[in-house]
């Protein structure tokens, strides 16, 4: 049996404001990510110098 | 989104892949820092669709790496076992360099086996002066595959036509 036509909820158009704003939560994420790999590896680098430090859960 | 089954991931990625709030990280044998981000689009609601992004967070160049492709294959493999609609990926433009990077996604996507159970699609839209590469990757088992391809290219040619 052929499966019934999709209604797709929102009007024709509407993926050029997608695309927009997901360059920009992209381009945020990113930024967020690199923050954190920074704040990671200052922990490990802390911890590998002191045996006594103690690592926060990131 | 469902989850990914993390460790369904440690069993059958070449690297490690540790799920960290809605990421999922690794590190490569040669330092370098990825991560693996999906975010929900509305565009073909009620069918639900997540954009793909992979990240190299070291900044460091990233030697040809066949583990990375594995892994990244696994992780996108494992999205559509746990949500088998649609994916989208959107190419950084970071250095200009989304043309090659477009090529380089799909050539490492198309030339792995489990490709062969997907339908990818790409175009071009021009946006604010910035060329984005777009691509959309649907199970070609999916029952509305030829209404989900037909309106993402519509949307394609309405963006195209309204640079």
């Amino acid at each position: 049996m052929e499966a019934k036509a999709i209604r797709f909820d929102r009007p024709i158009g509407s993926f050029k404001d997608s695309v927009r704003a997901y360059r920009k939560y992209k381009k945020e994420w990113r930024a967020k990510m690199e923050v954190k790999l920074a704040k990671m590896e200052e922990e490990i680098r802390q911890a590998k110098a002191d045996p006594f430090y103690k690592v926060e859960a990131i | 989104m469902n989850p990914l089954d993390t460790q369904r991931l440690f069993l059958n990625c070449p690297y490690p892949v540790k799920q960290d709030g809605e990421e999922y990280t690794f590190k490569t044998d040669y330092g370098i820092v990825y991560s693996v981000d999906f975010k929900e689009e509305l565009t073909f609601s009620p069918i639900p669709a997540y954009w793909f992004d992979l990240a190299n967070l070291s900044h460091k160049a990233s030697p040809n790496d066949p583990k990375v492709r594995e892994t990244v294959i696994r992780i996108i493999v494992e999205f559509f076992r746990t949500n088998p609609d649609i994916m989208l990926y959107m190419c950084d433009n970071a250095n200009d360099q989304q043309a090659q990077r477009n090529r380089l996604f799909l050539r490492w996507f198309a030339g792995a086996e489990q490709s062969k159970m997907f339908c990818i699609k790409t175009a071009l839209v021009v946006d604010e002066g910035i060329e984005n590469f777009i691509a959309i990757i649907v199970p070609r088992k999916h029952p509305f595959l030829d209404d989900i391809i037909a309106r993402f290219d519509e949307e394609v040619q309405m963006f195209n036509d309204n640079k």
